[in-house]
């Protein structure tokens, strides 16, 4: 899927600066999601390098119109042969959640702005991996229900069940540390 | 849908409040809607809570950029007047900025070039300037969103010495949050939009370095009118880590990445500094409430603020200039050197290796718009900002002819300019049209 064509021309300089501007614009955000998914900026690093090596790659067609997505798509896919490849691929399961939530803010106390978005996140980080996952997809790197149903493999329902049940438990807990 | 077919706990109403359900559900849910309060007050709930999530999420430090030093504190500044900025660490877009600021670099025209390196010349006087003794260098009193939107009083405050820290990667999530309302056919709300991630989600041309071996930061001041405010006036600040690696081919791009990753100076900070003789007030673009529940006293920022190569960031600062009465009459004895100075900026940071401390300093000139034209990155900048501004408060008077002219404004500059490698100027041109639309 990745071997060049032989037949495909050369790219223009245009081709070059369109592979560029995607690459400045979506390093960081790709970079953020592997580290989400491999506990591991190293080896975050390593995949973002090896996703946009198959960026060069790839015929331009093939991604246009959906080029971030196809990013994402495939950063995944790598981070979790990485997994794989490790041993370290666990089922995603709500017994994670604990450990992985943070210290619980003050309850019982008028939040500041800059709490309750560090509350936010701290309930957000609370979530089992695959609502984390989602969610995130969804509120901080901007995809669609569609997109994300095709960068995971999920359907849509399953995306959208998955949005709104973490939607709603982030609320209630958030309503719950309200005073 | 029938109206029983929908509670509150349907996943449907969610993408509904998010604009992702199905628009073949869309007029059955918007009829249970009608029906029902309850639902209808559950969708702005929802909305309300996603705002607040895209907010905090926007701001969350991103887990691959913790700095590995913290460097000692820098000292205070003396002048307890001053006011410094944190370099936005984690707005570094950054390695790979480099590569996209490089692409619209080859497309400058030589013209260009040789007009903005006298630009940038005229802009450097070589003598530094002398301040040090001078008591009110500045005012800091906000020209406009008081009092409730100054910084929040801290030990810091007092002395005016806060971080300016913008959210990580501050244009991805502010386009992604405008695009979702957009195309959901509404504004978003007016707090979660931030002028300075806004405007630092464009991409400006970087300068152009002086000299062969040019310090690692380049710096670009700008001054001209506010758009929004005739009597008023918008100092733009662009800051370029540079990057010596100029070939333009795919081969090195990932040379590059891993080059850009590397950071080019460490312990960044700002110090900006107006001249009281020529500027009465003044306020950073963005420094409202929202902002300033991210600054903090910059010693206890949590990790020391790295550049990277190719990294930008711009800063607007709006400043009311002192009547020109005011201006001739002597004001004190204790004068800048140079009156005619309007801002001076010092960057302190550290060099990667080893860590020694550097500092460079670049003023500007105080020049009346009417005697120079804006140059089209400021422009965009402004257009940017004001944009923001509109949108943080909609039910304004004026809202309608202002998104007018930023509309024009914005369209002028993306023609003009023919430069828009990854799109976002013409995705911001659709944002100012959708918006007009939606307010008018």
């Amino acid at each position: 899927m990745f071997c060049p064509s032989p037949n495909r021309r050369e790219p223009a300089s245009q081709d070059a600066t369109f592979l560029e501007g995607l690459i400045a614009q979506q390093q960081l955000p790709l970079l953020r999601y592997a580290t989400r998914l491999l506990h591991d900026p190293e080896r975050a690093r390593d995949v973002v390098q090896d996703t946009f090596a198959k960026l060069l790659a790839e015929p331009r067609p093939a991604i246009d119109g959906h080029a971030v997505e196809w990013l994402f798509t495939v950063c995944r896919h790598r981070a979790f042969d990485v997994l794989r490849k490790e041993n370290r691929l666990k089922p995603f399961a709500d017994g994670d959640a604990a450990r992985l939530a943070s210290s619980d803010p003050r309850p019982g106390q008028a939040l500041e702005q800059e709490e309750a978005q560090t509350a936010i996140l701290a309930l957000i980080q609370g979530l089992p991996p695959n609502q984390q996952e989602v969610v995130r997809l969804r509120f901080q790197h901007g995809f669609s229900y569609n997109e994300i149903a095709r960068i995971t493999g999920l359907s849509v329902s399953n995306v959208g069940f998955l949005i709104h049940t973490a939607v709603a438990r982030l609320r209630r807990e958030y309503a719950a540390q309200q005073p | 849908m029938h109206r029983a077919q929908c509670s509150a706990d349907d996943p449907r109403l969610t993408a509904y409040a998010l604009g992702e359900l199905d628009p073949a559900d869309v007029p059955a849910l918007e009829a249970a809607l009608r029906e029902d309060a309850a639902l209808r007050l559950e969708v702005e709930r929802i909305r309300s809570f996603a705002a607040k999530m895209e907010a905090a999420l926007a701001a969350e430090p991103h887990p691959a950029a913790a700095s590995p030093v913290r460097s000692a504190p820098p000292r205070r500044p003396e002048r307890p007047r001053s006011r410094w900025l944190a370099f936005p660490q984690l707005y570094y877009v950054c390695g790979g900025l480099a590569a996209a600021a490089l692409a619209m670099f080859v497309a400058v025209n030589r013209e260009e070039l040789l007009a903005r390196q006298r630009r940038q010349a005229e802009q450097r006087p070589s003598a530094p300037a002398v301040h040090a003794s001078s008591p009110s260098l500045i005012a800091i009193d906000l020209v406009t969103d008081p009092p409730d939107g100054s910084p929040p009083t801290t030990a810091g405050a007092s002395s005016g010495n806060h971080g300016y820290v913008l959210a990580p990667n501050p244009g991805e999530a502010a386009f992604a949050a405008l695009r979702q309302h957009l195309a959901a056919r509404r504004l978003p709300p007016g707090e979660a939009v931030l002028p300075g991630e806004l405007i630092n989600a464009l991409r400006y041309r970087r300068p152009l370095p002086s000299a062969p071996a040019a310090p690692p930061i380049a710096a670009e001041l700008e001054v001209g009118a506010a758009p929004w405010a005739p009597e008023r006036q918008l100092v733009r600040i662009g800051l370029h880590g540079r990057d010596a690696d100029l070939a333009a081919t795919r081969q090195t791009i990932l040379d590059r990445i891993e080059h850009a990753q590397a950071s080019i100076a460490r312990n960044v900070r700002i110090q900006v500094e107006f001249n009281p003789a020529r500027v009465s007030t003044y306020r950073l673009v963005g420094a409202n409430r929202e902002v300033a529940a991210q600054t903090a006293p910059i010693d206890e920022l949590a990790a020391a603020p790295a550049m990277f190569a190719g990294q930008a960031f711009t800063a607007l600062y709006e400043i009311l200039p002192v009547a020109p009465a005011r201006e001739t009459a002597p004001r004190s004895a204790v004068l800048p050197v140079s009156p005619t100075e309007l801002i001076t900026v010092r960057l302190q940071y550290a060099e990667p290796a080893g860590g020694t401390a550097r500092t460079l300093e670049f003023s500007l000139a105080d020049r009346r718009p009417a005697a120079m034209a804006e140059s089209e990155d400021f422009r965009l900048a402004a257009a940017a900002a004001e944009f923001a501004l509109v949108l943080r408060q909609p039910q304004s008077p004026g809202t309608g002819p202002a998104l007018r002219a930023v509309l024009e404004r914005v369209a002028a500059a993306v023609v003009s300019s023919g430069e828009d490698p990854d799109g976002r100027r013409a995705e911001f041109r659709e944002f100012v049209r959708q918006a007009q639309s939606l307010l008018e």
